[in-house]
């Protein structure tokens, strides 16, 4: 990699080398009996120069074809966007928490066949017909980034996935639990015993009536609420002047139980690193406190452009790609909602009549920049009288989180890990239902 | 390559194996209204080894060619261990093949210069943003080239080269504190001149955007409706072709009951076909990741169930012949079976005869995306249109459609005539949640225009 940078230096202003190396071997078990594994071993690097105030970027597998790699982002330079700022130097040393759990480093795939066999014959005496797919992955991330301010940092994390997919009659798919963590853990048996008691109480259908009511957000649900401030508090969407939060810095924007804050210290949290895919140095940042908007994220490029420079969020991957796939953006490193008090059984006691929403299908609906949502219900419960009554079927929930944030009524008391955040369970009163029931 | 693959599974002491290694070049040019935002461009190099021994199945993917010694060896191993757990994978036979592919085309993108695809985006972001009302609007053009050598231990060796290139769009109007965004694609096809002369297209999306600001809010409720090209193809992927892919009915009773060949699912009109040899459409290739040749496939034939997507794995399972559906995203995954291009036939009935026999509904447009749920399905439309006694009104928006694919099947009143390949598509799937998703380019839909009667539309 010294070599990669030492090469794009002689002929740039500015280079940046992020290099990537990735193992793991996830296991998939499918339906109690079939199995197979992949091994991977992946090396990916991205190289950055700036030449004349303009950028270019190359990314891919690693290649020994130094040569290709700095004509490529000598090309994209010649016509690449115009930038202002210095790739950063600062030591990240103190920055982040603990991601790199020796045991995980030196477990053997055989762990993982165990881990789910361990799981199937837990299940197996007490739901012997349930149908469940398991996906268990132990991934160890090596980056390091160099660049022509003199930064050379390097960090390891390491990464054990967990799912559970339990499917449904006459159907592929149904009740997901999935825990990641950066250290070994036991797939928590209460986890499993709310997965057999969700589907068994899932026989019951339920078509539920078109009217405003409570909907209580499981934490596996919150984050397609939550990607809709992801793009809110976007530094990008605030210099393009298309963000509804772009003059709404210490102005109340939800209600005062909400607190958002983009840590990447938290121990053991995927999304905690020392430095950004940038090499920026991260630190914790209050993006809403008690209702209140305080912070936009931004990387290197926004940042400049905004003037309020790089907050430490410049990552490249997206939501779903597993390599350096994209160009930086600002996202979220670690985003941490703060809890409540509640149990999930509380707040469905707390229900005359709701839905408890387990997963959505359709995040992607509805004008996600103002906020708005238009969602069908997956994975959800009708709850009458304080206790879930059945399956929810043919279920719509709609709303915009900037209304919706004003009416939460209950926070959960523990924090799990969604692909955007930790996040609690919330329950918001007053959504639009929608569904095909007449009760 | 063939000779380098072939030597490495040479030595795996396995029943099975096959080795892939593909090489990607990928370059994107984006741009914020009309200026360049970044040149990026990728290499993605990188194999697959898949071996079967004792009945496991296990593969390995790396990156460094001189890795491939420890991924055969890796996936062997594996293979092995896991067949303790489970014996059960064999292959279905399938020809062995020797083939060279190579795209065909009018013009190759590789021959247009730099400058004349930095030209007709602009000229196409041009129209977009001269519509009044339009504020901003992202573009890209991307090209990918891809050679992809695929050889096994039955003596298959193929190599194909892949090429795609497209012009993508996202457009946002303004009028005072409302905002609508919506996106097209052109091209996803080999051929740069698909994407030359499409001016009339562009503008018409641009305008749809913006009379998008002035649409009602569509009525939650029951109706029946006339379903677009565009709309059909997303339906019938997301609600029907999930369902036809067999991996996921292995081992499954209930599924496998309820997806029993023979079974009645819609009219004698309703046949529904599978094909990854569509010419010029975006889902289309020609062998896949087990070097299965692709080919058309009638999944649903005169309203009966009539096949399902294979894969040589499955087609073993399930006394199926595998039809060249077995994809991976890339080398860094194992292959699922995927769909191809998906689509219902067309019929004879024009699409005023369509609207006709709606009398008072919907007409919906423009497939948003959409998730299926084992029988239960939902997507958004892009926008609509009111039908009046069987004329197209008012514009609508804010478009969910939900429902439980069985029923929605028999609901298909009419199949019209005005079939079309939709460009662009994609796919996601996964088989135990979110850090299992392939998200997959290559997947086509279409179709013509269909009723359907007794949908369920949310707000």
């Amino acid at each position: 990699m010294e070599k990669l940078l030492k090469r794009a230096a002689e002929k740039v202003d500015q280079a940046e080398v992020y290099h990537v190396r990735k193992q793991s071997s996830p296991v998939n078990f499918y339906n109690w009996r079939q199995a197979d594994v992949l091994h991977r071993d992946h090396d990916e690097v991205s190289l950055r120069v700036i030449r004349n105030g303009r950028i270019g970027v190359v990314k891919g597998s690693a290649s020994d074809d130094l040569d290709w790699f700095v004509s490529s982002a000598l090309r994209a330079a010649e016509v690449g966007p115009e930038v202002s700022f210095r790739f950063p130097s600062e030591s990240s040393e103190g920055c982040g928490g603990r991601i790199r759990d020796p045991e995980l480093i030196d477990m053997k795939p055989e762990q993982m066949v165990k881990d789910a066999v361990a799981i199937y014959d837990l299940i197996r005496p007490k739901a012997p017909d349930l149908l469940l797919n398991l996906y268990l992955d132990n991934e160890r991330t090596d980056v390091t980034i160099l660049n022509t301010s003199g930064k050379n940092e390097s960090y390891t994390k390491t990464q054990y996935t967990v799912s559970l997919l339990s499917m449904y009659e006459n159907s592929k798919e149904g009740i997901n639990k999935e825990i990641t963590s950066c250290r070994y853990f036991r797939f928590p048996d209460a986890v499993i015993e709310e997965l057999i008691d969700e589907n068994a109480r899932s026989a019951k259908h339920i078509r539920v009536p078109t009217r405003k009511m409570p909907v209580l957000f499981r934490s596996s649900s919150t984050w397609s609420l939550l990607y809709r401030i992801l793009e809110g508090a976007n530094g990008a969407n605030k210099v393009r002047s298309v963000t509804p939060l772009k003059d709404k810095i210490d102005t109340p924007i939800f209600g005062d139980q909400v607190t958002l804050l983009d840590d990447p210290t938290l121990d053991w949290a995927p999304g905690s690193t020392p430095f950004d895919d940038e090499g920026v140095p991260t630190r914790t940042k209050v993006i809403v406190d008690k209702g209140v908007f305080r912070n936009f994220i931004y990387d290197l490029n926004f940042g400049s452009k905004s003037g309020a420079g790089s907050t430490g969020n410049g990552i490249k991957r997206s939501m779903w790609t597993r390599g350096i796939e994209v160009n930086p953006n600002p996202r979220f490193n670690n985003l941490v909602m703060q809890p409540g008090e509640l149990t999930v059984s509380e707040m469905i006691g707390m229900m005359d009549e709701g839905i408890v929403v387990n997963d959505v299908i359709g995040f992607h609906s509805g004008n996600i920049l103002q906020g708005q949502y238009s969602m069908n219900v997956g994975i959800g419960f009708y709850v009458k009288n304080g206790a879930i009554a059945g399956r929810a079927v043919d279920t719509m929930i709609a709303g915009n989180i900037y209304d919706d944030f004003h009416r939460i009524t209950g926070l959960g008391k523990t924090l799990a890990v969604n692909p955007i955040a930790y996040s609690p369970d919330i329950l918001i009163d007053g959504v639009s239902v929608s569904g095909t029931g007449d009760i | 390559m063939e000779q380098f693959l072939k030597k490495a599974i040479e030595r795996s002491a396995t029943d099975y194996a096959d080795a892939m290694f593909e090489d990607t070049r990928m370059m994107t040019i984006s741009f914020n209204k009309k200026d360049i935002q970044n040149v990026s461009t990728t290499i993605l190099g990188g194999g697959r080894i898949t071996a079967i021994a004792g009945g496991g199945y296990a593969g390995a993917s790396f990156t460094r060619p001189e890795s491939i010694a420890k991924a055969v060896e890796d996936a062997a191993v594996s293979a092995r261990a896991l067949a303790a757990f489970d014996p059960t994978n064999t292959l279905a036979p399938a020809p062995v093949i020797r083939d060279r592919v190579v795209p065909a085309m009018q013009i190759d993108p590789a021959t247009v210069g730099f400058d004349e695809k930095v030209a007709l985006a602009l000229e196409y972001l041009d129209l977009v943003l001269k519509t009044p009302r339009i504020f901003t609007a992202q573009g890209s053009y991307t090209e990918t080239f891809t050679r992809k050598t695929y050889v096994n231990s039955e003596g298959s060796e193929i190599s194909q080269n892949i090429t795609l290139c497209y012009f993508s769009c996202r457009m946002m109007a303004q009028d005072g504190d409302q905002t609508e965004s919506l996106g097209f694609t052109i091209g996803f096809d080999a051929d740069f001149s698909k994407l030359r002369n499409r001016h009339r297209e562009v503008e018409e999306h641009a305008k749809l955007t913006v009379d998008l600001l002035n649409a009602a809010p569509i009525t939650p409720g029951v109706h029946t409706i006339v379903a677009d090209q565009d709309l059909s193809g997303v339906f019938i992927h997301e609600a029907f072709g999930h369902l036809s892919e067999s991996d996921d009915t292995i081992n499954n009773p209930s599924l496998r009951k309820l997806l029993v060949l023979g079974r009645r699912l819609g009219s004698d009109e309703l046949n529904i076909v599978d094909q990854g040899d569509f010419p010029g459409a975006s889902g289309s290739y020609v062998y896949d990741d087990e070097g299965v040749r692709t080919r058309k496939t009638y999944l649903v034939k005169n309203g009966l169930l009539h096949d399902r997507l294979y894969s040589r794995l499955s087609a073993a399972q399930l006394d199926g012949r595998p039809t060249g559906n077995y994809r991976a995203t890339d080398y860094r995954f194992m292959p699922l079976v995927r769909m191809s291009n998906i689509f219902i036939e067309a019929q004879s009935h024009s699409f005023e005869a369509l609207c006709d026999a709606v009398g008072d509904g919907y007409c919906l447009c423009g497939g948003k995306g959409g998730q299926t749920m084992g029988d239960l399905f939902t997507f958004g439309a892009q926008h609509g249109f009111e039908i009046r006694n069987g004329k197209l009104g008012r514009m609508v928006k804010d478009i969910n459609i939900s429902g439980n694919v069985f029923e929605t099947l028999g609901n298909i009143s009419m199949i019209g005539n005005d079939f079309k390949m939709n460009e662009g598509g994609g796919c996601g799937k996964t088989r135990a949640g979110l850090y299992d998703m392939q998200m997959l380019d290559k997947s086509g839909t279409g179709g013509p225009s269909i009723v359907i009667r007794d949908v369920v539309i949310g707000g």
